[in-house]
């Protein structure tokens, strides 16, 4: 651009500042956009959305967000149905995985990095244990802790039930696509990452499996596997594997008030900032 | 309007043209020291001297002007005293350095090639002598300096560029806002005066938004571990407060500076504070109601308030199949609560029970609440201001009749309300107790976030930029 269309030499004292009358915006007005977005699925990533949520309402009062949180599978299950506008996952379900077919015509947008780790009541006296270790207490081979290093009690497991987003990617991860099995005794299913931190807090010589997010307080620990400590900078520097994306399915790709609230969500300020806040890893890391 | 175009109508109506009309502008404009050798009076030169205004940081200034051919050249004298630059005749150039002795830049009479930091560049017409005096190009002038021109004028300092948010004063004056599109998030401190430098505050990402202390010396922050720190709002440097490493959200100070209160836990289910001096945690409700936000905190440290997102409900059978499962969302939204801080085994109460969006909840100096209301059901509607009684038994409109957006509650306890006005722009106000507003600003752009300094002084986010508003005017600190 030429020097002279870049420079107004003028006499006119307001020209500096934006007057009153000033310029419009080229950027959609706060405010502006409106409607409503329902959200249903995966239980981690509810305190995800819900904050999201609030931080995207205030830049638009007017778009009503209600999230529900049931399993992840309930997430492309209500977007199929037309229940719900996106589908909080923790896996790709535009994709087979095991267990669960792809719902066609759906689109996952991922939205975080959700580490998972394997938790043990605070009195078991183990604090590692190998991929067939893990295969072998969840498949009821392996049922006293003496077997894997601890003391002579009996392993009680706990686990997501069915359709758990946790679930598909602790099989898939941590047991290498091995089996959960269904036991008559020391075996308990939960509905919630919420009911899994209360079952292995309050039941001695349990173990289970959790979002990484939930890790504190109670009395749980994580403990480590193949050597390797359950943290978010090990699932960034790729040495700790148990992991996911969190993803919203939307029924093609998201238009409207539920783009928009996408594009928050996966922006650099939320990521950053509250998602981090919230325990889960930015997306970017993972490059 | 295109730059061209508007350049040109400013030019046409307000251009001064000779050196006689310059005195009847010299009256608002900034003295600027008399061009070297320069006898304007009775030129001789072939090219003619115009005296001609330039804004720079928003005061006038005037410079002496030659076109040549298409281009128009400035004094270089001129131009160095307009934007506070050092000017030295060296041998054979002459030498400019700006105000803080981060740029030098050294020009040659009649050759096109300048040095800048001493790398080459060119100039597109060589500068000219005339009379003694040096003329150059304006705006490879202006940039070499480091400098800034726009379509308006002259900013002495490179204004910073991108998307910002979070905007706070410090005690100093300072403007703290978050740059949002860096490699990393940033904070910054912009002065408010135009021409100064800007500092980066941080660029620890966890302080982007901390929460500022009443006397605006500290920012609190919890980071991705949990910890909270709050960090010097000054020099940016951070110092831990306690050691827990518990999920914690929402942080606000007490008035009195001592404590920081926050929500609590992987699901937001509990209150508490800490102690600023020693990192004691003091857990005020634990009632296992999940997915607590927007915390505040009364003037008098007594009372909080809050908000609770109710979720929607989802069932499905034991086998999980989409044939079983429904969602009733009809329950879910936010509602107000407040806690009696003070009174042992005091139970938290329900405030609102309404479906409509329930937004930046904010105590006024009498303990009365305020929030933004929105209701996404109602096409038609617009955004009010809810005030709900210091007993929480009614809830009344204190604004309604623009479409308000946001609140804020000044440390000092002034009522500032932002809304789209029935004419399309956005209205920023102080409002009182009685809901009479008085307009503070307004913009045909966006306002999504405002703070006010303890003088006062009103900083907002628009369209990602940040705005100062002096008088009735807004001026852009970012671009």
């Amino acid at each position: 651009m030429k020097l002279v269309k870049k420079l107004s030499l003028v006499a006119v004292a307001a020209a500096f500042v934006i007057s009153s009358a000033g310029v419009g915006s080229t950027a959609q007005a706060a405010g502006s956009i409106s409607g409503k977005i329902t959200i249903n699925g995966s239980t981690a990533l509810l305190p995800l959305s819900l904050q999201a949520a609030k931080e995207f309402q205030r830049l638009n009062p007017k778009v009503k967000i209600a999230a529900s949180g049931k399993g992840s599978v309930t997430g492309p299950q209500a977007v199929n149905k037309g229940i719900a506008d996106i589908g909080a996952c923790d896996w790709d379900a535009s994709t087979d995985v095991p267990g669960f077919k792809a719902f066609s015509g759906q689109v996952a947008n991922k939205v975080a990095v959700i580490p998972f780790a394997t938790v043990v009541n605070k009195s078991v006296g183990v604090d590692n244990l190998t991929t067939d270790q893990l295969k072998g207490i969840f498949s009821g081979k392996i049922t006293n802790w003496k077997d894997v290093g601890g003391a002579n009690a009996d392993i009680v497991v706990i686990t997501r039930a069915f359709g758990s987003g946790t679930r598909v990617n602790y099989q898939a991860k941590a047991l290498a696509g091995g089996d959960i099995t269904k036991k008559d005794k020391n075996y308990k299913e939960v509905g919630s990452s919420g009911d899994m931190k209360t079952a292995v807090s309050t039941t001695p010589n349990s173990i289970g499996y959790i979002d990484l997010v939930y890790v504190s307080g109670g009395d749980l620990k994580a403990v480590s596997f193949n050597g390797v400590a359950p943290t978010a900078d090990n699932v960034v520097k790729g040495t700790y594997k148990v992991w996911s994306y969190g993803y919203y399915m939307t029924k093609g790709q998201p238009t409207g008030a539920t783009k928009a609230f996408i594009d928050y969500v996966q922006s650099k300020k939320f990521q950053d900032s509250s998602l981090k806040k919230l325990k889960f890893i930015p997306i970017s890391s993972m490059k | 309007m295109r730059n061209s175009k508007v350049f040109s109508m400013l030019v046409a109506s307000a251009l001064v043209t000779t050196v006689a009309a310059a005195g009847s502008a010299q009256a608002a404009a900034k003295p600027v020291k008399p061009s070297q050798t320069v006898a304007p009076a009775k030129t001789t030169a072939k090219f003619k001297v115009l005296n001609s205004n330039v804004q720079v940081d928003g005061q006038n200034s005037i410079v002496k002007t030659i076109q040549v051919g298409t281009e128009k050249l400035y004094a270089v004298r001129d131009l160095a005293d307009a934007v506070s630059a050092g000017i030295q005749l060296g041998k054979g150039d002459i030498q400019l350095t700006d105000s803080h002795g981060y740029h030098t830049v050294s020009i040659r009479p009649n050759v096109k090639t300048l040095q800048v930091d001493g790398a080459s560049q060119d100039y597109t017409t060589a500068p000219k002598v005339q009379d003694g005096v040096v003329y150059v190009e304006l705006e490879a002038t202006i940039n070499a300096l480091g400098a800034e021109l726009t379509s308006t004028g002259i900013y002495s300092q490179q204004r910073l560029e991108g998307d910002f948010s979070s905007p706070s004063f410090n005690d100093q004056g300072q403007v703290i806002v978050t740059k949002n599109d860096g490699d990393a998030l940033q904070v910054f401190a912009l002065n408010a005066a135009l021409g100064t430098p800007n500092q980066i505050l941080t660029s620890n990402e966890s302080a982007a938004g901390a929460a500022i202390s009443p006397d605006r010396k500290w920012g609190a922050f919890a980071n991705e571990s949990g910890q909270l720190f709050v960090y010097d709002l000054a020099n940016g440097l951070a110092k831990q407060v306690g050691a827990d490493s518990s999920t914690k959200t929402d942080l606000i100070w007490s008035a009195d500076g001592k404590k920081i209160y926050f929500i609590q836990g992987d699901k937001q289910e509990k209150i508490s504070y800490i102690t600023v001096e020693d990192g004691k945690i003091t857990e005020l409700l634990a009632d296992k109601v999940e997915n607590k936000s927007d915390l505040q905190v009364d003037a008098t440290d007594k009372k909080i308030a809050y908000l609770v997102n109710v979720t929607g409900v989802a069932k499905n059978d034991a086998d999980s199949t989409e044939d079983s499962l429904t969602i009733d969302y009809t329950g879910a939204g936010a509602q107000v609560y407040s806690l009696d801080t003070v009174t042992k085994g005091a139970k938290p109460v329900q405030l609102t029970k309404t479906t409509d969006n329930k937004l930046l909840p904010s105590f006024l100096s009498d303990g009365s609440l305020v929030y933004v209301s929105a209701d996404p059901d109602d096409k038609a509607g617009i955004g009010s201001l809810k005030n709900i009684s210091v007993d929480g038994t009614k809830t009344t409109d204190l604004v309604k009749d623009i479409d308000v957006t946001l609140d804020v509650v000044t440390r000092e306890g002034k009522l500032i309300v932002a809304g789209i006005k029935a004419d399309g722009k956005t209205g920023v106000f102080e409002v009182s107790a009685t809901g009479t507003k008085t307009e503070l600003y307004n913009t045909a752009d966006d306002v999504s976030e405002v703070a006010v300094s303890k003088d006062g002084k009103l900083v907002l986010i628009s369209g990602g930029k940040v705005v100062i508003v002096q008088g009735n005017k807004g001026i852009e600190l970012t671009k």
